[in-house]
């Protein structure tokens, strides 16, 4: 639908344009970034669980895999910063593959897969607090800024802001025609809707959802390897469940499951939230509690759903 | 095997009873009401705290605080089922399965929360007038083995409930057709408010039972959740018998686990037998779905 694009092109422009002209204002680019790196840790979770069904609940475990072996390779000199990223990447990459492989293998229900993955982050944050002389354990270990070449003329905050957002950008713009103009994405649709009967029309469903476990979960690592050059410090509170899950799941819920807009307006919303609230200073976790109940009691199918539903409707 | 070995396995065995307790909650209302009670160990800390809070801080004598302590928790689960879980039971299967996740998920964040906040000091140890003799030159905490038989015994009781009397059938038989109980004429809205006070029950003694051994904090909820969660998934997310036996099991492999490679460590190789046990045996040791 042509409305939907140009939606879409009006969030990527806004995207593009709004720390430029927030550029004297040095936290608001701050907030920008951190709302940048959790609408990609959104998406990954939204291509998983609102697309194919795959509820993967380590997300920040993998996030947090790539970014300690980005860390240690930066930090021992191992390698050169691009390639411990993308070594971060695919190692994430093919970890969420053999996930995805393993659950549709095993025909694991849904649920069985959340606890998989849920076990998974839980393996994760007990191996990284335990391996102290690798990991510097609790505490986690800082690196130093990280050289991106032809961005260096930009602040810090931006540069990073850019490089998450056009990777954002290209991603987005790739998987929507994909998904919505390509014979590949009709089968993808097809998915969406009811998996059984795809199966039954002759679609390779395994292949699909390996596919694209692979893909988000590489998307995941990539942002969590650049989540640790922007903070400079990688430690396991970073990449805890109640870090970044949590929040992704809220925005990915918030924003509408399936969408490609979905994960772009919630992110904002949840920004603009957090910044709000954080004059509660402990009582934080408590809005959140009650913010999600809400938005699952009375608002499930979220914002771009709702947008559809009611909103379009008066237009025509 | 030395004596201190024996030691261990009591440990173990006390841990597992305890383990047992609360995962055979978690699996009654999973096998009953379809969804998995993610608040189970943030409504035991409840518990706990508001015991704790009424022990210091009011000075009622332990036993009316144990008490109010299970009367809140049991409180907690009531609200669960009836106000937190309504939009649930509209749904069927799988979304109901993932909503209940997802709901009781925010509702233990809620509570977990509002006790850290309210009462972050509210610890629950319960000191058994009970002496520590002497074996063979080992020191032996009699309340230990006083929590473990307490335990034993409150498993067993729960074992002949659900096998002999006719509402433990019909619970039984709730979990496994759900329909057929139905028509056979079993209100399956009592019987579900009657699962939730049982887990909460089991939960609120299995917290008073911890903290002779140890000490409750308003933060462990989650720990407890989590490991339930793992005897539920080793044990047979629908068998009770499964549960019990899977609860006792892992709470000697743990504390000899801890004993031989450190805690960090061996928390990592038991969630290493629970991803094993998922891909090899999804429906737990027991075996067939019931």
């Amino acid at each position: 639908m042509r409305v939907r694009l140009l939606a879409l092109f009006i969030v990527w422009a806004l995207h593009i344009v709004l720390p430029l002209a927030l550029q004297g204002v040095p936290y608001a680019v701050f907030i920008l970034t951190q709302m940048v790196f959790f609408t990609a840790f959104a998406f990954s979770f939204n291509f998983l669980f609102g697309f194919t069904r795959q509820l993967y609940l380590c997300i920040g475990a993998f996030a947090g895999i790539s970014a300690y072996v980005t860390g240690i390779a930066v930090r021992d000199g191992l390698t050169g910063v691009l390639e411990a990223v993308v070594l971060g990447t695919l190692l994430t990459t093919a970890l969420g593959w053999i996930v995805s492989v393993l659950s549709v293998r095993r025909r694991l229900v849904v649920i069985f897969t959340g606890i998989f993955t849920l076990a998974i982050t839980l393996v994760f944050n007990n191996m990284v607090v335990g391996l102290v002389s690798i990991t510097g354990g609790e505490t986690g270990f800082r690196i130093r800024l990280a050289d991106l070449g032809p961005l260096e003329v930009l602040p810090k905050n931006l540069r990073f802001y850019y490089v998450v957002t056009a990777v954002l950008i290209v991603l987005t713009a790739i998987s929507y025609h994909m998904v919505y103009r390509t014979k590949v994405g009709y089968a993808y649709r097809c998915i969406m809707d009811d998996e059984f009967s795809a199966e039954l029309v002759g679609i390779n469903v395994s292949r699909v959802k390996t596919l694209t476990a692979a893909f988000s979960s590489g998307l995941a690592g990539l942002t969590g390897a650049l989540y640790g050059l922007f903070n400079q410090l990688i430690s396991p509170s970073y990449y805890s469940f109640t870090a970044i899950d949590l929040p992704s799941q809220i925005i990915v819920i918030l924003g509408g499951r399936a969408t490609f807009l979905g994960p772009f307006i919630g992110s904002a919303i949840i920004a603009a939230v957090n910044e709000a609230l954080r004059f509660l200073g402990p009582f934080t976790q408590v809005v959140y509690g009650l913010i999600l109940l809400l938005l699952l009691a009375f608002f499930r199918n979220g914002l771009v759903d709702f947008i559809r539903r009611r909103v379009v409707g008066w237009f025509y | 095997m030395d004596v201190s070995g024996l030691l261990f396995i009591l440990d173990g065995v006390v841990l597992g009873a305890i383990l047992s307790l609360i995962a055979v909650g978690l699996t009654l209302i999973y096998g009953l009401a379809d969804v998995l009670n993610l608040s189970h160990g943030e409504i035991l800390v409840a518990g706990t705290v508001a015991a704790s809070v009424l022990l210091q801080y009011i000075g009622l004598p332990l036993f009316l605080s144990l008490a109010a302590g299970v009367l809140v928790t049991i409180g907690a689960g009531v609200f669960i089922e009836k106000v937190v879980l309504r939009p649930v039971y509209t749904l069927e299967g799988d979304e109901r399965v993932l909503l209940g996740l997802y709901m009781t998920l925010a509702f233990s964040i809620l509570l977990h929360g509002i006790l850290i906040t309210t009462f972050p000091t509210a610890y629950l140890t319960v000191n058994l007038p009970t002496p520590t003799i002497e074996l063979n030159g080992i020191r032996v905490r009699t309340a230990q083995i006083f929590a473990g038989a307490f335990s034993s015994v409150i498993l067993a009781i729960l074992f002949l409930f659900l096998k002999r009397s006719w509402t433990g059938m019909a619970i039984r038989s709730l979990t496994q057709n759900e329909v057929g109980a139905l028509l056979v004429g079993i209100n399956v809205k009592r019987y579900r408010l009657l699962v939730f006070v049982l887990g909460s029950l089991l939960v609120a003694l299995a917290g008073i039972i911890r903290s002779i051994v140890a000490t409750v904090g308003p933060e462990n909820g989650f720990e407890f959740t989590i490991l339930a969660l793992l005897v539920c998934v080793v044990g047979g997310i629908r068998s009770v018998y499964g549960t019990i036996v899977a609860g006792l099991m892992i709470g000697v492999v743990y504390s000899f686990l801890v004993y031989l490679i450190g805690t960090y460590l061996a928390y990592v190789a038991l969630l290493a037998v629970v991803m094993v046990t998922l891909l090899v045996r999804p429906y737990g040791i027991v075996g067939e779905k019931l």
